[in-house]
């Protein structure tokens, strides 16, 4: 088994998250507007769960990028699991553990903490050899 | 139209085929938006972009996105998606589960989306997607 050593992203701004309504298509006001989100009951915007799951992935990618034995594969599935609100300034940090699987394959299990050393955010990503073309 | 008390009647809402190009600039911009590294396909959680389907349900449903609060998201990525590539996808309201309390009731609600290109008069699968949404239903009578 591999550990992947935490790497933190950028602390989530509105900016970050404008960009990435646009680019996702995802324009809740709960992301955006901070009189939405207190409508809402949220103590402010939250960023879009899709977000830190895309650097959940981005993370396993990393890693796969660094070690030999995972050359020639690709993430084939997927799985993001949101446990806790992720705010504005918050530093989001992912790590976790990589392991084979029986038919050849690695999973890679990820989590997600905050500055808090809360678990923001959880995922899985099974990686195995591209079958396409 | 305020949304039915019992989610169970909504299971097999359906949207679809919608037709979107995930062309290269589409590509790109989610790959800056998520911070990915460079690479020739989308990142693996690209068809996140691909949820007209389910909001379309939930307009339909009467369902405000304000309510709603995103639990589990899984993806199996079957063939990459390529800069240009025609997807078309639809989305069904696979299954509602109620739990009611003083509160109001919660709805776990999961949206399943099939995805396919169109490549050359052959339509390929490259993904499905299976959301998990929390439903936050206020008691009846309350504004929304």
């Amino acid at each position: 088994m591999n550990v992947l050593e935490p790497q933190s992203f950028p602390p989530v701004t509105a900016e970050m998250l404008k960009a990435y309504a646009a680019a996702s298509g995802d324009s809740n006001p709960i992301h955006l507007d901070p009189e939405a989100a207190r409508r809402a009951g949220l103590p402010g915007p939250i960023a879009h769960g899709m977000l830190v799951s895309a650097w959940l992935a981005e993370r396993a990618e990393r890693f796969a990028s660094r070690e030999p034995g995972l050359e020639g594969m690709r993430i084939v599935e997927f799985t993001s699991r949101f446990r806790a609100m992720v705010l504005l300034g918050d530093v989001i940090s992912i790590g976790g553990n990589s392991k084979e699987t029986p038919d050849g394959g690695v999973t890679v299990e990820l989590q997600a903490r905050n500055q808090r050393g809360e678990v923001t955010t959880t995922g899985q990503a099974k990686f195995a050899r591209s079958t396409s073309g | 139209m305020p949304p039915r008390s019992t989610s169970g009647d909504w299971i097999g809402q359906r949207a679809g085929p919608i037709r979107e190009k995930a062309s290269a600039e589409r590509i790109a911009a989610f790959r800056r938006a998520v911070g990915a590294s460079s690479g020739d396909s989308a990142p693996p959680t690209f068809m996140t972009t691909l949820r007209a389907g389910e909001f379309e349900i939930f307009q339909r449903l009467g369902i405000p996105l304000s309510s709603l609060l995103h639990a589990e998201q899984q993806y199996r990525l079957l063939d990459p998606i390529r800069g240009g590539d025609e997807l078309e996808f639809e989305t069904i309201l696979a299954n509602a589960v109620e739990k009611r309390g003083s509160a109001g009731a919660l709805h776990f609600l999961t949206l399943d989306t099939q995805v396919v290109a169109l490549r050359e008069g052959a339509r390929v699968p490259v993904g499905t997607c299976r959301s998990t949404i929390v439903y936050r239903e206020l008691p009846q009578g309350d504004a929304a």
